[in-house]
């Protein structure tokens, strides 16, 4: 029984993932059109069925050239669509906080099927020009990233740099350890037919490679794609109707600290840990019973903080747990980020790992399958925001 | 009152068409638990987690003002 009697635990039944690549020329809307008919299809819904629609970030500030995805009024004009509930969300539990609202909106009974769906085209927006830094069309003076900006500190790889810094500092966690991060994730990226990266990865190309924001370097970085994800959430009373489905089990949306970077009391912890924490109290299962982890990896670091975040190992320790690569593995009792991870796989903001985790647990992963694969847990967001999900093979 | 280096980071991307490598300092204020500050750190060397720092203005991106962090010298 779960520790939160009135969730009602959602489904995803299903999903869809459009083209994935490096400067695609294909509109944010067809990207978005393309995922959203699929997640429909494998859903074995009409669009006639889907009566809600959610999208994050919808129409808001965009911090970053191809950052926003098209917004909620225009999916909901082009597909026509005749919805019971529907929002667009950036303020939040991270970029998940569309799917959570949905799955608690299903839950509540305001829809049955709802589309949630993300997309970037921050790989085309940023065409063969080096990345640039937040805000680049100026410096936004509001808001918590303000004091970030007018310091200087103009990318999140700065941010992260100071938390990964700090770390080292207090737990000797090595660039090496870092590296290992960088390495698993690539090692899975080979067999994943849509990941970004595949080519193999040393630990010289590693620690050969430019430094972007010391400690971080070029391998600790995300990799901008375009493309879009879409998610079918349903209804639990809908369950018997569905070929297959996912179950929530549960969610953690916790905020708990200073919304900012800088003042975050302990910067050997982000959000995560607040998420995390949400997220095991929903719930009577445990780490024990998790069979994979998809966790979130804008920089490398930030998988070192999901994996403290959720108790899969003691504070601190996530530099030892992952040296040497076994604990990323398929042959290791909880393989982490199969899909190859933003890192290798494509930033397509927090995602991609959901995308993973539910061709996992329906066994559709084909060489990176996890056997016996129940229950899995996803993680996402870095430094003030996160959110995770519990989710299990539905039966 | 000197303010203590928490952590730091020393960036190599040019980002906006500035001038790199610079070293960016988030600093303790000795007199504020719950608040710190972060700006540049100027200095021969990298800053060190532990240091104690100085604190001056000067005009930073976008027409903003931002703190700049010198090592502290005691008189």
């Amino acid at each position: 029984v779960s520790a939160r009697a009135n969730w009602r635990r959602p489904v995803i039944s299903g999903l869809g993932v459009s083209e994935i690549g490096r400067r695609l020329d294909q509109s944010s809307q067809q990207l978005t059109v393309d995922a959203i008919r699929m997640a429909v299809a494998d859903a074995g819904l009409q669009l006639t069925d889907i009566d809600g629609l959610a999208t994050y970030p919808g129409l808001t500030v965009s911090l970053n050239p191809g950052f926003l995805g098209p917004d909620l009024y225009e999916m909901q004009d082009t597909l026509g669509l005749e919805l019971n509930w529907h929002m667009g969300a950036y303020q939040g539990a991270a970029q998940f906080v569309a799917l959570i609202e949905a799955a608690a909106a299903v839950s509540a009974g305001l829809c049955r099927h709802a589309v949630v769906f993300r997309t970037t085209t921050e790989s085309q927006a940023q065409g063969r020009a080096r990345r640039g830094g937040i805000g680049s069309g100026g410096a936004p003076t509001e808001g918590n990233l303000a004091w970030l900006l007018a310091a200087g500190a103009l990318s999140p790889a700065n941010w992260a740099a100071m938390y990964a810094q700090r770390h080292m500092r207090e737990f000797g966690t090595t660039k090496e350890q870092l590296g290992w991060v960088a390495l698993g994730h690539r090692e899975h990226a080979l067999r994943n037919p849509r990941a970004v990266f595949k080519d193999p990865l040393s630990m010289d190309d590693y620690l050969n490679s430019r430094l972007i924001s010391s400690p971080l370097s070029l391998f600790d970085c995300d990799i901008p794609v375009d493309g879009c994800v879409a998610v079918v959430v349903s209804a639990p009373e809908t369950v018997p109707d569905l070929s297959h489905f996912v179950t929530i089990e549960s969610v953690g949306t916790a905020m708990r600290h200073k919304p900012y970077w800088e003042h975050w009391p302990d910067m050997t912890t982000m959000a995560s840990h607040d998420a995390a924490h949400h997220m095991w109290q929903g719930t009577d299962l445990t780490q024990a019973d998790v069979d994979f982890a998809q966790l979130y990896d804008g920089f490398s670091i930030f998988t070192l903080m999901w994996i403290e975040a959720l108790g899969f190992c003691a504070r601190g320790e996530a530099g030892p747990y992952v040296e040497g690569g076994f604990r990323h593995s398929l042959a290791s009792a909880m393989p982490i980020n199969t899909w190859g991870g933003q890192l290798s796989g494509g930033r397509l903001h927090g995602w991609g790992f959901l995308a993973e985790a539910i061709d996992q647990l329906w066994g559709r992963a084909g060489d990176r399958q996890v056997m016996n694969s129940e229950v899995g847990v996803v993680g996402i967001g870095g430094g003030v925001v996160a959110a995770s999900l519990l989710l299990t093979a539905g039966r | 009152m000197p303010g203590v280096v928490y952590s730091f980071t020393t960036n190599y991307n040019s980002w906006d068409g500035s001038e790199v490598p610079y070293s960016l300092v988030v600093v303790d204020l000795s007199h504020a638990s719950d608040i710190r500050m972060i700006g540049l750190y100027e200095g021969p060397d990298e800053p060190t987690i532990g240091q104690q720092v100085d604190v001056k203005f000067e005009p930073g991106p976008g027409g903003l003002t931002r703190p700049v962090f010198t090592a502290w010298e005691t008189v």
